[in-house]
């Protein structure tokens, strides 16, 4: 191919409007990918095996601008700046009672069934009530020891948003 | 006419970051202390002891001499400018090549001018020789003033989960 023939490759047959779509393109993505959906590559075994190693997830980032958190949601917690985040389970909110009798978590007085944990180690911890600001997140993979899984109450600012896909 | 404008802006911005360098406001000089520290602690891997040991050093006057370091459990709390510098000291002979960067400071300076707050994000890139690892924290610093100059007092990691008791 000669070299104006491969320009034209690239630039196209109107290169003011390639490079306009190009422009376009790099906003686009600079906003959807800085203000509204957060991409996650998962480091680590606490979300297995809903979230493997190295899997890659995506956090909606404007979510609870409309709605509040919910039990259940998959969120990212912000650990320090824009980007280091852990990603855990939403299991309590603000005001709930949460306990572990042998690995089972307690909600409310009430057991929960929780089909996502497929290990489950005997994790025991007396029952809490959540404060005015606490979000009670958690890893899905209940089968390593409690001591060494990062799970605890994280602040309303830092939970960045829940995981669409 | 229009020169004379040109020549008259270039006067002013010329005054204002002359003013700026000359005077730096106290948010400036905390920056250029995080700025020192991430120099005194990072290093390449070709570096000999003695400059690293020089390097760790340097920090002495970024800390006052009863400065303390709250990590939170399992790490013991760590008070001294001289145990201080021994651990950033020890840490960069076990780490072959760091480099700390503060990416993200906001900076409380109290009324009095005497004492301020900084929160940061602290995230050191690392090869620990099985290959580059990063790291990111959130940490709170108490400054203070020490025979005029803007000094850390305290250093306090911000947990982002709490645990439950």
């Amino acid at each position: 191919m000669t070299r104006g023939g491969l320009g034209r490759v690239i630039a196209g047959r109107n290169p003011r409007r390639t490079a306009l779509r190009v422009l376009v393109l790099i906003v686009g993505a600079y906003v959807v990918f800085g203000y509204l959906l957060m991409p996650i590559r998962g480091v680590g075994v606490s979300m297995e095996p809903t979230i493997e190693e190295g899997d890659l997830i995506f956090v909606n980032q404007v979510a609870y601008r409309f709605r509040d958190p919910a039990r259940g949601d998959i969120v990212a917690v912000r650990i320090a700046g824009r980007s280091v985040v852990y990603v855990k389970r939403l299991l309590a909110l603000p005001g709930d009672t949460v306990a572990f009798v042998d690995g089972v978590l307690w909600r409310n007085g009430v057991p929960l069934d929780e089909p996502y944990v497929t290990n489950r180690a005997a994790w025991q911890l007396d029952e809490v009530t959540l404060g005015a600001d606490d979000y009670f997140v958690v890893g899905d993979n209940r089968g390593m020891a409690m001591a060494q899984h990062e799970f605890g109450t994280a602040t309303r600012n830092r939970l960045i948003g829940p995981r669409i896909f | 006419m229009i020169r004379n404008l040109v020549i008259a802006v270039a006067v002013a911005a010329g005054l204002w970051f002359g003013w700026h360098w000359l005077f730096p406001s106290d948010e400036a000089q905390i920056v250029a202390v995080l700025e020192r520290i991430a120099d005194g602690v990072s290093g390449g891997a070709d570096e000999g002891d003695m400059a690293r040991l020089a390097r760790a050093a340097s920090l002495r006057n970024e800390f006052a001499p009863d400065v303390t370091v709250d990590a939170g459990p399992p790490f013991q709390r760590i008070k001294g400018r001289e145990a201080i510098i021994g651990a950033a000291a020890r840490t960069r002979g076990s780490v072959r090549d760091l480099a700390i960067t503060f990416p993200d400071v906001a900076i409380a300076v109290a009324p009095d001018r005497q004492s301020a707050t900084a929160v940061v994000t602290a995230e050191a890139r690392f090869d620990e020789g099985g290959g580059r690892g990063i790291d990111a924290r959130e940490l709170e610093l108490a400054f203070t003033r020490h025979e005029g100059n803007w000094v850390i007092s305290a250093v306090t990691l911000v947990a982002p989960l709490q645990r439950l008791p």
